[in-house]
């Protein structure tokens, strides 16, 4: 059974006397128990406030708007926000955010922020709370003896690892990464994601990664779901993708990457940028930077199911 | 912890050095007529001294003898004071600076202490206490209810409480606090008669009921800085907080669990601490010095409104006194302030 389905959600941001901004709009998808998904689109397509929108963390002025969200059969989205926080949150949704530089208090040290979670959200007393904390740290691959450092004194590699450390500590369901391997350098992103594969087979939790990165995705994502302009427009088994792309999109994020082994082929970059969000394209999001559209992509593309779990939105398959 | 030590004695060296030169400034601002000042005083009370002195007098047949000895024994004083070398002489500026960077000001021209006490120290250690009493509570007062009001205020960004507090210290801040304090003697004293309007209690220091006659007089000038002064604070507390509530680890922190008033007082508030201690450190020092008018406005008995006295009578001594015990303390309260932003934020601790 699936771990996490999203039916239709939309989460817009409503800013004062403009238009609202659909930065999720109408995203469906199922992540099954152990496995992970990777969501791939440029900046500004929508990944990082899906994440937010799971947690209910929209910050303001956005809103969720419409949509399902089911984990383990229990609907989320009839729970109050006091409801939400003391079973959901963290607890069976957890998340690792963009930036690991700004994601820890500068003022606490990491032992302290580690405990918040297991003293807030499961009542322990502050000395068992440390104790774990301590296990946490060593499950990242950290010594104990960073527990009374401040996160200015950790390199950003640490840094992440303590992030993962304190988002695993209340062994959720789901673990959102979203970027989490950006502003690392190479060496320490191998690291990091080897890290995460390692723990989401030890503690068969599913993994949401929201990245620009297809390197990263290709990493540890068993699905890939194709984001643009808010929209899910290609989804299937990872390997599938790569090797067979569909979408238009999809197509043009594969051939924008760089190959080691690419011989002399080079890189050739999507044209154009991606839609305004307040008001996007009518018909086919993508269709203004598309090289293979038709007339009918004027109107709202189809989802078209390929067979083996595979989806795309595009009229060149309907 | 070397270099804890290091920091403290580079912080010791540094103010002693801003210390040497306030006095030499003030020194350089004030010798010129301080020297004409104090001649002219010494030959006058020698001159009288003389003159009192019938027997003396009566030994001289001629007047213009009287008037020699009596040069002579000015110029005997002079000289023995050290004035007969320009004030700039490298030697009077070392001997002046050494006197009074170990807290020695000498006497006073005319201002004596309450007890009569012409030493200029024992004017000064009168009146520090009081307005350490009364600026420091105000300052203490001030900074609890602005940092409160401020979090509360970012806390519900764009709530009516917001404004509220935004248009308060807006309207605070445009009126001068003597203005204010004036409206207030004339409004809570004389109109309604619930406080006095001299701050000096007209009893004994020595009387059992001093200490709370003292703070019933203290009461009035107490609640109108207070409430005058917390406002623009507020202010900025709250644009400080409401700045760090968008950061990411705020975020961070409410989705593991902190409790919304722990994210507020604690991870953003002491976020926010290293320029809120240095306002405070700046509005305690400032008010000790710079307390003249509201001193003068409440009759309160305090460094300022001795400062002001002492401008005016050029009482030279006082004034160099004063100058440096401002920036004495000043300069400790700045220093006071860089230890407390190793205490509240790690980022800054050294060593």
């Amino acid at each position: 059974m699936e771990a996490l389905a999203v039916e239709e959600l939309r989460a817009y941001y409503f800013p004062a006397d403009k238009p609202p901004l659909r930065a999720v709009d109408g995203v469906s998808f199922e992540l099954k128990g152990g496995l992970s998904m990777g969501f791939v689109g440029e900046s500004g397509c929508g990944k990082s406030t899906l994440g937010l929108a799971l947690l209910r963390l929209l910050p303001s002025p956005g809103r969720i708007i419409s949509g399902a969200v089911r984990l383990n059969g229990v609907d989320l989205m009839s729970l109050s926000e006091g409801e939400f926080d003391r079973i959901v949150r963290w607890k069976r949704i957890s998340m690792i955010f963009q930036g690991a530089m700004n994601a820890l208090s500068p003022v606490y040290t990491i032992g302290h922020q580690l405990s918040e979670p297991l003293v807030y959200r499961l009542g322990l007393p502050k000395r068992d709370a440390r104790e774990l904390s301590i296990k946490a740290l060593w499950e990242v691959g950290l010594d104990e003896g960073i527990m009374d450092r401040y996160p200015h004194e950790l390199s950003g590699g640490m840094k992440q690892r303590v992030m993962i450390a304190m988002a695993l500590a209340l062994r959720p369901d789901i673990l959102i990464a979203d970027e989490p391997t950006t502003a690392l350098d190479v060496v320490v992103q191998a690291q990091i994601l080897n890290l995460l594969k390692d723990l989401r087979e030890r503690l068969s939790i599913s993994i949401m990664l929201l990245t620009h990165d297809l390197g990263v995705v290709s990493e540890i994502a068993d699905a890939i779901a194709v984001m643009y302009a808010g929209e899910i427009v290609e989804l299937g088994p990872s390997d599938l993708i790569f090797s067979d792309p569909k979408h238009p999109y999809t197509r043009g994020l594969l051939a924008a990457a760089p190959r080691i082994r690419g011989g002399k082929s080079k890189p050739t970059p999507i044209l154009g940028s991606p839609p305004d969000l307040a008001n996007p394209p009518k018909g086919c999001r993508f269709r203004p930077r598309c090289l293979t559209a038709i007339p009918s992509c004027e109107r709202a593309p189809p989802t078209v199911e390929l067979g083996s779990n595979r989806m795309v939105r595009c009229w060149l398959y309907g | 912890m070397m270099g804890l030590m290091g920091f403290l004695i580079r912080r010791v060296l540094n103010m002693a050095a801003v210390l040497l030169v306030t006095v030499l400034l003030t020194i350089a601002i004030l010798g010129p007529s301080a020297d004409a000042i104090l001649k002219r005083a010494i030959e006058q009370e020698t001159r009288a001294e003389i003159l009192q002195n019938k027997e003396l007098v009566g030994k001289f047949k001629d007047p213009r003898e009287l008037e020699d000895y009596v040069k002579s024994q000015i110029q005997g004083k002079v000289a023995s004071m050290g004035l007969n070398d320009p004030w700039y002489s490298p030697r009077r500026l070392w001997a002046i600076a050494m006197k009074v960077m170990t807290l020695d000001f000498g006497q006073s021209y005319y201002i004596r202490g309450y007890g009569g006490s012409s030493n200029v120290k024992d004017i000064i250690l009168e009146s520090l206490p009081r307005t350490v009493l009364l600026f420091g509570t105000a300052t203490l007062l001030i900074a609890v209810l602005g940092i409160l009001v401020g979090a509360a205020a970012a806390r519900r960004a764009g709530s009516i409480l917001d404004k509220a507090v935004l248009g308060y210290a807006v309207l605070s801040n445009s009126f001068p606090l003597w203005w204010i304090g004036m409206l207030a003697i004339l409004v809570f004293s004389y109109t309604l008669r619930i406080f006095p309007a001299r701050a000096t209690p007209p009893i004994l220091p020595s009387d059992p009921a001093y200490p709370m006659a003292l703070l019933y007089h203290m009461a009035l000038p107490l609640l109108t800085i207070a409430l005058i002064g917390f406002g623009g604070w507020a202010y900025i507390v709250r644009n400080l907080v409401a700045g760090i509530l968008q950061e990411d680890f705020i975020t961070v922190a409410k989705a593991r669990g902190v409790p919304e008033r722990k994210i507020v007082y604690g991870h953003a508030l002491r976020s926010a601490a290293p320029p809120i201690v240095t306002i405070i450190a700046l509005a305690l020092s400032g008010s000790f010095g710079g307390a003249m008018i509201t001193e003068a406005v409440f009759d309160w008995p305090g460094l300022g409104r001795l400062y002001w006295e002492a401008i005016g009578l050029l009482d030279v001594p006082v004034i160099v006194g004063l100058t440096y015990v401002s920036t004495l303390i000043f300069l400790l309260s700045v220093f006071i302030a860089d230890v407390l932003y190793g205490v509240f934020d790690p980022r800054v601790r050294v060593g």
